[in-house]
Formats: C-alpha cells, sequence, structure tokens
C-alpha cells in the first residue's frame, strides 16, 4: 500500500523535469539534452503511473479537489504517451531551426503539467488552473515558429479566442458558485441542477469546454490554428490538449448530473449533432491535409460525445475507447505530416494536398501510413477507428438515439469523401519529385520507428480489440 | 461443438496472403506478380472444389430448426462483445465460393494484359476483394460478416478510381469510384446499425452479448422493432444488389471500372447481397419479410423491366450490360421473397449462371475495347468479319443472357418463375413479358456489334489465353443448363431450412 502522495508524482515529476529544462538550458544550449530531459522526465512518470496502479494507494491527497482514480488513469497515460511522442515528433521537426529550439520543450512540459491535472480533477478551481496551465505555454507553441507569419497568426487566433473561452468558464463557474455555493463536482451533483444559476453557469461552462474541444459551433477557430502552427505543437492541441479536457468534461457531465438534466442534455445532443454535421461538411471543400484534419477532429469529438449523450450503460467504455483510438489515429497522421513537411528539411512546409499526389510510388511506407490513418478516421474495418466507430453506434443504436444515429451515418458518409479523396491523391500518377528532399530513411529514425509502431497499434486494435476495450472498461470511477 | 475445418480460413487468408506476395513480387518483374495472383486464385478455387467433393458424399439431411453446417471453424474473438470468428459453410455458401474462385482466376486472366501500370498493386487490391468476398460468404458471426463487408469495398474502390477509364461524356474514374463507395458504405452503416439493433434485442432477451448467428436466430422480436430491423438490414444490401431506386451507382462504376473490376462487381460483388438477403433477411425477420414481401416484389418487377428498357437505349456497352444486371437482379428478388424452395433453388442457379454470363459479356466488352479503344456501339459495328473467335462466343453469351434454352440463365428464370406462379400468379404472368425486352436488348447489342459494316479493315484474332476463359464459361454454363442436378443437390438441405422458416407465413398471409 502506498502514500497517497504517490498519485502525485507524475505531476511532480513532469514539473521538475520542466525546472531541469530550464537549468539545462541555463547552463548550456542543447536541443539533445533538453530534448532528452523531458522525454525521460515523462518516460519516468509514465513508469511510476503504472507501478501506481498495479498496487493503489489508499484515499487521495486532497479528496474533493485532486484524486487520481482509474479513470484518471486511463486518461494521463493517454496524455503522458501522446505528450511523449509529440516531443520526439518536434525533435525531429525542429532540427536546423534558425532559432532558439529549447523552450519548445519547456512549454511542452507546463502544458503537460496543466493536462495531467485535468483528468483528476474534483474541483473547479482545479479544473480552471488546468485548463489555464494547458492553455497558456500553447500559446506560445503555436506561434514558436516566429519566422512564419501563419504561426504567428495561429498563436494570435488561439490566444484571443482561447481567453475569452477561459473568462466564460470562469463567469460560468462564478455564477454555478453563486447558485449552489460549492465548487466541489459531488456536491453540485448532491444539489441538482434546479436553480437558474446553476443552469446558467453550466451552459457557460459547458460552452466554454465546447470551445476548448472545438464542439462546433464554436469550432470556427480550429482549421486556422491547425494549419499554421508548426506540425509537432498541432499535434500536441489535437491529443493531449484535447483528451485532457476531454476527460474533465465527461467527468463534469457525469458527476454533476448534466447527463440526467433533460435541458442540458438537449444541449449537449445539439453539440453533438451540430459538430458531426458542421464538422464533416466543412471539410469537404478543404484541400490542405491540415485543415482537413482539424474539420475532422470537430466531427470526431461530436461522436465521442453521442456516445456520452446516449448515456448507455457502457457509454463510459465506448467513450475512453474512442478517445485512445481516435488519439492514436490522430498522431498517426499528424505525425505523418511532421515527418514529410518539416520546413526546416524539405523545401517548404505545407499540408497543401496537391504536394501529396503520388506520394505512394516515391514512398510508399509513409504513404501507407497516411493510408491506414485515414481509413481509420473514416472508419474503416481493420482499423481501430472501426471499433471505436462501432461502439458508438452501438450505444447510440441501444438507447434509441435515432436523430444522433442518423447524423452519424450521414457524417460518416460525408467523410469518406474527404478521407478517401485524400488518400486517393496518393496513388495517383506523380507530377513531378516533391519529396526528393525528404528524408530517405526517416523510417530508421526516432521518429521514423514511433510511426511504424502507432501504425502498427492502429492495425492491431483494428483486428484484436479485446485488450483495449477491456483497459477502457476499466477507467471508470 | 464440431470439429474445427481449417480449409475454411485458408480460404480466406490464401488470397489476402497471395495479394501481398504478388505486391511484393513486383521488385521482381511485371511477370511475377500476374502468375503468383494466377496461381492463388486457382488454389483458392481448387481448394473449394476440395470442399465441394468432401461435402457431396453427405446424404440428404433432414430439416432442423437450426442450419446444419457441413463445415466449421470458431474462435474466440472479443469475448467481452460476444463476437467470435466463426466460419461456417453450408450449400449455398459452397456454391457461391466455387464461384468467386472461378471469377477470380477469370478477373485475374483478363488483366493479364490490360493492366500494365502497377501490376502488383492491382493484383493486392484484387485479390484482396476476393479474400473479403469469400470472408462475406462463410461468417456467421454478425460482426465478422460486417468486418468483411466492408473490407470488399475499399479494394474495389482502388481497382477502379485507379486502373478504371475516364468517360468520354466528362464523368471521371474517381466520380465514378467515390459514387460506388459512398452509396455502399451508407448502407453499409444503416445494416450495422440494423445487426446492433438485433444484438440488442437478443440482449434484452436473453441478457447476454452475442453477434453469432445461430444465437440470434433465437430471438423474439414484437412486429414493430421486427419490421424495423428488418428494414435496416433490407435496405444495407439493396443498395448493392442492387434493386431499383437505389441502382445509381451501379452503371457509373461499371462503366468506368478496369475490365477485371466489372468481372469482380457483376460476377461477385453484387451477389453478395442477395445471398445477405437469403442469408439474414428471411431467417432473422421471415414475419416481416412476409409482409413487404408483396411490395418488394412489385419493386424487383418495376426494375426487371425499366432496367431492361434503360438497358436497351445505351450506347456505351458497359452500361448496357450494368442495366441488363439490375435487370437480372430483379428477377432474384422475386425468386426470393416468393419463397418457395423452386423459387429459390431457381435463385441459386440464376446466381450462378448470371455471375457467368455477365462476366463473360465483360470480358468480350474489355476485349473489343482494348482492340478498337471505345465500347461505343453508334462507332463499333461489322465485327462479324473483321474479328476471328469473338462474335461466336458473344453470340453465345447474347443468347445466354436472353435466357436461350440449354443455358445456365434459362434454367434460373424458369425456376423462379415456376416457383413464383403459385405465389403471385399474376405478377408473374406479368413479369414473363420481360423476356421480350431481355430478347430487345441482347439482339441490339449482337446487331450494333456484330453487323453492320465494319468500322475497321484488319483482322484481329484472339489469343489462346481470351479462348481459353471464354470457352471455359460455356463449358460451365451448357453444364449448369444442361445437367443442374448437381448444383440444386448442394444447395437444396439449406434452401430447404429456408423455405420452411419462411414460406409457411408468407402462405398465411396472402
Amino acid at each position: 500500500m502506498n502514500q497517497p502522495w504517490v498519485q502525485l508524482a507524475p505531476l511532480f515529476i513532469t514539473a521538475v523535469s520542466a525546472v531541469l529544462v530550464m537549468l539545462s538550458i541555463a547552463v548550456r544550449r542543447s536541443r539533445l539534452v533538453a530534448g532528452a530531459i523531458s522525454v525521460l522526465g515523462l518516460g519516468i512518470a509514465l513508469i511510476t503511473l503504472i507501478l501506481e496502479r498495479l498496487s493503489p494507494s489508499s484515499g487521495a491527497l486532497l479528496p474533493g479537489f485532486f484524486a487520481v482514480d482509474d479513470f484518471a488513469r486511463f486518461y494521463m497515460i493517454l496524455i503522458l504517451i501522446s505528450s511523449l511522442v509529440c516531443m520526439i515528433f518536434s525533435y525531429a521537426y525542429f532540427k536546423g531551426f534558425p532559432d532558439m529550439a529549447e523552450e519548445i520543450y519547456l512549454l511542452l512540459l507546463l502544458a503537460t503539467v496543466g493536462a495531467l491535472m485535468l483528468p483528476a480533477a474534483r474541483n473547479l478551481a482545479v479544473f480552471f488552473m488546468g485548463i489555464e496551465l494547458l492553455s497558456v505555454p500553447v500559446y506560445g507553441l503555436l506561434a514558436y515558429s516566429r519566422q512564419r507569419s501563419k504561426s504567428l497568426e495561429s498563436g494570435l487566433k488561439y490566444l484571443i479566442l482561447s481567453a475569452s473561452a477561459s473568462a466564460t468558464l470562469l463567469f460560468g463557474m462564478a455564477v454555478l458558485f453563486a447558485g449552489a455555493g460549492t465548487m466541489n463536482f459531488a456536491a453540485l451533483g448532491r444539489i441538482g441542477l434546479a436553480s437558474p444559476y446553476i443552469g446558467v453557469g453550466s451552459v457557460m461552462i459547458l460552452a466554454a469546454l465546447a470551445f476548448k474541444l472545438s464542439i462546433a459551433p464554436f469550432h470556427q477557430w480550429v482549421a486556422d490554428v491547425y494549419q499554421g502552427a508548426p506540425a509537432p505543437i498541432t499535434a500536441f492541441l489535437a491529443t493531449v490538449a484535447k483528451v485532457a479536457v476531454f476527460s474533465v468534461a465527461v467527468r463534469l457531465i457525469y458527476s454533476t448530473g448534466i447527463v440526467e438534466h433533460e435541458r442540458l442534455l438537449t444541449v449537449l445532443t445539439a453539440l453533438a449533432l451540430a459538430s458531426m454535421l458542421i464538422g464533416n461538411l466543412s471539410a469537404l471543400k478543404q484541400s490542405d491535409f491540415m485543415r482537413i484534419l482539424a474539420f475532422s477532429s470537430v466531427a470526431h469529438i461530436g461522436y465521442a460525445l453521442t456516445a456520452i449523450v446516449s448515456n448507455a450503460p457502457e457509454a463510459l467504455t465506448t467513450a475512453n475507447f474512442y478517445l485512445a483510438s481516435y488519439v492514436l489515429t490522430s498522431i498517426g497522421a499528424f505525425g505523418a505530416i511532421t515527418v514529410i513537411a518539416s520546413p526546416y528539411t524539405t523545401a517548404a512546409e505545407t499540408g497543401t494536398a496537391a504536394r501529396f499526389v503520388g506520394l505512394f510510388w516515391q514512398r510508399p511506407w509513409i504513404a501507407s501510413v497516411f493510408t491506414v490513418m485515414f481509413l481509420s478516421l473514416a472508419g474503416f474495418p481493420m482499423t481501430a477507428g472501426f471499433l471505436a466507430k462501432l461502439l458508438v453506434v452501438f450505444d447510440a443504436a441501444r438507447e434509441g438515439e435515432w436523430l444522433l444515429l442518423t447524423a452519424l451515418i450521414l457524417g460518416s458518409g460525408l467523410g469518406l469523401y474527404y478521407y478517401l479523396k485524400s488518400v486517393l491523391l496518393m496513388y495517383a500518377v506523380p507530377k513531378g519529385r516533391h519529396f526528393a528532399t525528404m528524408r530517405r530513411y526517416w523510417y530508421l529514425e526516432i521518429d521514423g520507428i514511433i510511426l511504424t509502431l502507432v501504425l502498427i497499434f492502429v492495425l492491431l486494435v483494428g483486428i484484436w480489440p479485446q485488450p483495449l476495450i477491456s483497459l477502457s472498461a476499466m477507467g471508470r470511477w | 461443438m464440431t470439429q474445427q475445418n481449417w480449409l475454411l480460413p485458408s480460404l480466406i487468408a490464401v488470397p489476402f496472403i497471395g495479394g501481398l506476395l504478388s505486391w511484393l513480387s513486383e521488385w521482381i518483374g511485371k511477370r511475377m506478380p500476374r502468375w503468383i495472383a494466377l496461381f492463388t486464385m486457382v488454389l483458392t478455387f481448387l481448394l473449394s472444389v476440395f470442399l465441394w467433393r468432401l461435402s457431396a458424399a453427405g446424404e440428404a439431411q433432414p430439416v432442423t430448426a437450426k442450419p446444419l453446417w457441413l463445415a466449421e471453424f470458431r474462435l474466440s474473438w472479443v469475448p467481452s462483445l460476444g463476437i467470435s470468428y466463426h466460419l461456417a459453410l453450408d450449400g449455398i455458401s459452397l456454391l457461391m465460393i466455387l464461384l468467386t474462385g472461378f471469377i477470380g482466376i477469370l478477373a485475374v486472366a483478363c488483366s493479364w494484359a490490360e493492366i500494365q501500370r502497377n501490376v502488383g498493386f492491382f493484383k493486392l487490391n484484387l485479390l484482396w476483394s476476393f479474400g473479403a468476398v469469400i470472408g462475406v460468404f462463410l461468417a456467421v458471426d454478425l460482426f465478422l460478416f460486417f468486418f468483411f463487408w466492408e473490407l470488399m469495398l475499399v479494394p474495389v474502390y482502388f481497382l477502379i478510381a485507379l486502373w478504371g477509364h475516364d468517360h468520354a461524356g466528362g464523368k471521371t474514374k474517381e466520380h465514378a469510384a467515390m459514387k460506388f463507395l459512398i452509396y455502399t458504405q451508407i448502407a453499409g452503416l444503416i445494416l450495422l446499425a440494423g445487426i446492433l439493433l438485433l444484438v440488442h434485442a437478443y440482449h434484452i432477451q436473453t441478457g447476454r452479448l452475442s453477434f453469432s448467428y445461430m444465437d440470434l436466430l433465437d430471438t423474439t422480436l414484437s412486429a414493430g422493432t421486427e419490421m424495423a430491423i428488418m428494414l435496416c438490414f433490407f435496405i444495407g444490401f439493396a443498395v448493392k444488389l442492387p434493386i431499383m431506386p437505389l441502382h445509381g451507382w451501379l452503371p457509373d462504376a461499371h462503366a468506368q471500372a478496369p475490365t477485371a473490376g466489372s468481372v469482380d462487381l457483376a460476377g461477385i460483388l453484387i451477389k453478395t447481397a442477395a445471398y445477405g438477403l437469403l442469408r439474414f433477411v428471411l431467417p432473422f425477420f421471415p414475419h416481416a419479410s412476409a409482409v413487404v414481401a408483396p411490395y418488394i416484389v412489385v419493386l424487383g418487377a418495376l426494375g426487371i423491366f425499366y432496367a431492361a428498357w434503360l438497358a436497351f437505349a445505351q450506347s456505351d456497352m458497359k452500361r448496357l450490360l450494368a442495366y441488363t444486371s439490375v435487370s437480372h437482379m430483379g428477377f432474384i428478388v422475386v425468386g426470393l421473397y416468393a419463397g418457395t424452395l423452386i423459387s429459390l433453388q431457381g435463385l441459386m442457379i440464376q446466381m450462378l449462371a448470371h455471375g457467368l454470363t455477365s462476366s463473360a459479356l465483360f470480358l468480350i466488352s474489355g476485349q473489343i475495347y482494348e482492340r478498337y479503344h471505345t465500347r461505343d456501339l453508334n462507332v463499333l459495328g461489322g465485327m462479324w468479319g473483321s474479328l476471328r473467335f469473338l462474335p461466336a462466343f458473344m453470340m453465345f453469351f447474347a443468347a445466354a443472357l436472353l435466357g436461350m434454352p440449354g443455358t445456365g440463365d434459362f434454367i434460373g428464370e424458369i425456376l423462379i418463375l415456376f416457383g413464383a406462379f403459385p405465389v403471385w400468379p399474376w405478377l408473374t404472368a406479368v413479369i414473363t413479358f420481360s423476356m421480350v425486352l431481355a430478347g430487345l436488348y441482347a439482339l441490339i447489342l449482337i446487331q450494333r456489334v456484330l453487323f453492320g459494316s465494319p468500322s475497321r479493315q484488319a483482322v484481329m484474332t484472339l489469343d489462346a489465353r481470351e479462348i481459353l476463359m471464354l470457352l471455359a464459361i460455356v463449358v460451365l454454363l451448357l453444364w449448369v443448363g444442361l445437367a443442374p442436378q448437381a448444383f440444386l443437390n448442394t444447395s437444396e438441405a439449406a434452401m430447404r431450412w429456408i423455405e420452411r422458416l419462411y414460406a409457411p407465413i408468407l402462405g398465411g398471409w396472402s
């Protein structure tokens, strides 16, 4: 039996690594050292988290504020793994960066600390702290390659919009507190949502969460930000930030009883519907991979939300599985773009679809990675995305959510169009050799190996999903 | 627990592994993938023939409450959802697999010279689509079935989109491929919703999650639920078959597909939908099927006439053939929902015969296209004098298409009509007149391609590979047409089982 403080170990270790990175930069600037410290720190944090799962600690250190349960652990592991992978991708991506590149790790570590707080948050205050600690370093990260105006635009856009979302969140919390007199999730759940204060507060909080998760109609920022940011940072925003905010949203929705509240449930249903339809419709006309992935992420959060809204007995398992497979697939897709489109190693960075024409015939391996990831996002069999979507459809069908089910089916149909169009591009007859400057033996380098591993996992989960389903089923409170 | 029969999973594995190998073998040379693919499909075919020989030995079985399988294979897959890797074979699936193996050989052989670009990847897609189709025919776990059902689409999409022909009218091959995929994919998701609802109903009833066919047969449904789930299944299959208002994708897909893709589509892929109706819709939902049967049959009959009329009006040879497929699938719908043993057996023969006939005609249109670079009936003509061997074959297959006695098509159609007559005498009588239209489109095809003034003077001939392919189909078609008993015996037990479930209910209603 461990001491309760062991629960905080992953947070501490990540925070300490941030300090160490800062110190190492003061001593001597080296991308390798900074990167190694960060990766090592996250690795140790991951190991302590898993060890702690094997011999669970007794009680919580800060009950009512911060408590690690199986649900939190599941999402913390997801966060740590995806953060680790994003760091490795950014190491290769920022090679040859014409300015100081070490602070990336610092910012990434800080944001990871914020992300790690969210799944375990039991209190509005911790929730807000985590979300701010997660968002503020991201502003810097998005604008990190400041020589490019797109990156600056992306950072600024996110800064302004995200800050207003945070303000909404804070105001919502204040209204909620005024009505309920407590900030504890469980206590809020006991009080119920009858008072108008609490209702208004909840809606404001939901809107802010919808912004952070890029749920339609709060999704307009997503395409520009994804497109402009450095690719590994986009990956971070799309995986770590999404997962963390999603986990706290799920806990909030369940433990405060929003999911049983008729009107608020209608709001959630409308959000899920809008996300699935608007996300997929907006992606149709895009010709940039980053923008396609951005809008597809809107749709995917809509699918995950469908599971929650259906409130089926297995909804939590489904949502966990969906998020895990979505993170896996996103890492693969964004990772592949990272490998291809670093502005510092190739001629020009861009996710423009036209540049991917005929990729398969020049670089079959990376094109295969793209193909599998896009098929997984589209929900084809033999991939993780298929199983995930199946579970969602199952939950929606069980609870008779016909409207959501229809939107899901329609959305998937639309989704197919743009995913397959993108895949098809890579198999078309090539027009010139765009990828001549790409690293030739990238798959022997660390980011290439990770990408191959992701590919294997996506297929493995698609073919033999039982282990991940069991893990997801474990991730409850 | 019956004995594990490893032949069943190997039937699926062989095309998948062969496809991978032929893709990798492209490193060695262009010829290698072709030989590997041919060897793979021949091996698959031989395996299925071997299974056929094995099962032919057994004597007639009594009709039981649950279907009796000739062979089974079962592995646990996702126990928490009640999903297992469960394959099983009965007479219907056996015949379909035989057909798949044979058409597979044809598809590989006919793309021998046509496909010159990225041969290995082409063969990969072709073989994977066949592997998935065999999976569809063997799966008796509904999840596994859906898995293969979806899996067979992507390779076909690539076949059309990457190696297809752009149509002169402005539609691109990508457009056709996308249309095909979106139609079938949305239908697939509706089917999935149906499957999940059925599983859910079973779950409520027994407290156990199971996707197993045998378990789900026990589900008792209220009339409304049964109707809803049946419609989900029906729409899922109707798009693929295709039944008339849902057929929009088929002519485009055919017109733009490479020859092997068309052979795959017409010969096998659309048969999976008929198989699905036969295997799942009738046994799972006999009551709801009986209620809607009159409407669906009318739809099928309308489809027969409508598509035949459209076929008659086409100027592109492949589009013409595509519409004749739609028309023939109307017969299959009628036979299916009539549900007598005779009509069901007829529909089985019709599937075999139509698979062979339409494949042969698509092969021929491919051969013409390779030589004249057009399929436009307004341009073609006078081939009787300028092309050796091909006109005779074409004459034969066109005759088969219109249901000439002696060919398998005749047996199929006549059995369907005989079988459906006691159930819907008037409708059947009306459908008989579609034979006139069939005669019209078959004759217009022959007349416009073979006769008239020759557009080109040079006399061309078919090579040995092409003659061999067509000859093999002729022999098989005559076998089915002249001595169909061997095929009828194979599927009889399975069909009798379906008839027992469905026919009494239909009879009670009408």
